[in-house]
């Protein structure tokens, strides 16, 4: 049953654009309707003219973003992507394991020998200086502390204007407590070098000693 | 799922291979013994070069095949994805992919069906992929692109009036393509953007091709409505 109330339905009108568009011989019946009724010719015509229209934009839209130059990049990008297909892949070849493994070992016993030697070296100082002078070795870190407000009061003095802006603004005892913090930062915090610390002279007491 | 999962579960490098011990993918019609088109003549006559090692010889013809089908190629691509870029991406990399598996190309169907189901398939990933960045990113400015490629274009023709109203048709054209179900969708590219018949469909895609008759005239229907005609 192709007619609707005596006209084509609009499947088999589409039926009748597909079949003249591929070139499929078309329904007998449905032909012979399209000859005679002229309402179905302008209803076939609308389903034509809209697939056309649709096409057309799709192919104007298509032919702006693809210009002849474009297609001709994209078939040169093309055959430059084809040169390396089927060809296999270069592989490099590193140096072989027999050399690579003497000179790792050579490269690698040197440092550790010489680490060695530098602990043991080390070791021994520390022990010899604690064996010549162990009351400086055992100094402890308090007494350094201590010793260091003597280093600021050594200073230059200051000018009598800013020496009473200072004594307004810092107590006596804020003070102590600045050098203490500057020196608690300055200082080592690794407790295994503290005890080195407390017997190297420092460079700032040296200096405040001269002046 | 949609069409999407028919077409990519026939792989493309295997599908003549498949239809040639089956005689046709599942639910499409075998096509009737046609003479062969010049695409397929020569798409035989590279695998003959690939398999005998002359490939300086097989890529200078595959030029040929190039340019055959690159016209209709690319406006498949383009109206798929609605990128010019990744339009372009995914030609070549259709036409890189044949090269690849010519070898298992058989000539029981058209080189065009075989060339197609290729390139639909990266299509389809590439939405895909798209979409899953989608989520993840913000989408890049459409309009900012627009003008983009407009201002490199230097189009003569038309005045500014008309592109614009050119534009606003297109981009409603294809957001109502967009908005058919994925198995119409498909359906309608192939056989209006791809000039396939039918029956090439129902081969690509394995749907039955009274089957890919009704998806198509839905798909018509639905955007005759979407776009204010007669639906």
């Amino acid at each position: 049953m192709i007619l609707h109330s005596g006209h084509l339905k609009d499947d088999h009108l589409f039926e009748c654009y597909l079949a003249a568009r591929t070139g499929e011989e078309l329904d007998p019946r449905a032909a012979e309707h399209l000859a005679d009724c002229g309402e179905c010719v302008d209803r076939y015509d609308e389903v034509v003219a809209f697939m056309n229209t649709t096409r057309q934009e799709a192919d104007a839209e298509t032919d702006t973003e693809f210009t002849a130059e474009r297609l001709l990049v994209q078939q040169q990008q093309i055959l430059r992507r084809l040169e390396h297909v089927h060809r296999s892949a270069r592989v490099i070849t590193f140096p072989g394991r027999d050399t690579l493994s003497g000179s790792r070992s050579a490269g690698r016993l040197t440092p550790r020998w010489l680490a060695a030697a530098a602990a043991a070296g080390l070791f021994i100082g520390v022990a010899v200086g604690g064996y010549f002078a162990p009351e400086r070795f055992h100094r402890s870190v308090a007494q350094v502390v201590a010793d260091r407000p003597m280093a600021v009061q050594q200073r230059p003095a200051a000018p009598a204007a800013v020496r009473v802006n200072a004594a307004q603004e810092d107590p006596p005892d804020d003070d102590a407590f600045l050098i203490e913090l500057e020196l608690a930062l300055a200082r080592p915090h690794t407790r295994e070098l503290q005890s080195f610390d407390a017997m190297t002279p420092h460079v700032r007491d040296v200096n405040n000693q001269e002046r | 799922m949609s069409d999407h999962r028919k077409v990519r579960n026939a792989k493309p490098h295997q599908a003549p291979a498949d239809t040639a011990q089956r005689g046709a993918p599942r639910g499409g019609a075998p096509l009737p013994p046609a003479p062969q088109s010049d695409d397929t003549r020569l798409a035989i006559e590279i695998r003959g070069l690939v398999e005998a090692g002359a490939m300086d010889e097989a890529r200078e013809r595959f030029t040929d095949l190039v340019a055959m089908h690159q016209r209709r190629a690319v406006r498949i691509a383009f109206q798929y994805l609605r990128e010019a870029a990744e339009a372009d991406e995914a030609v070549q990399d259709a036409f890189v992919k044949v090269f690849t598996h010519i070898a298992s190309y058989r000539e029981a169907w058209p080189f065009e069906v075989w060339f197609t189901r290729i390139l639909i398939n990266g299509c389809l990933d590439r939405r895909k992929s798209r979409a899953r960045r989608e989520r993840w990113f913000v989408a890049a400015d459409e309009h900012g692109q627009e003008s983009a490629t407009e201002s490199t274009g230097g189009r003569s023709g038309p005045n500014p009036e008309e592109r614009l109203l050119a534009r606003e048709r297109r981009g409603k054209l294809a957001a109502a393509i967009d908005r058919l179900d994925g198995r119409q969708r498909t359906v309608f590219m192939l056989c209006h953007y791809g000039d396939c018949s039918p029956r090439e469909v129902s081969a690509m895609t394995g749907l039955n091709e009274s089957t890919v008759r009704v998806h198509l005239f839905r798909a018509v229907r639905k955007l005759r409505g979407f776009l204010g005609g007669k639906p």
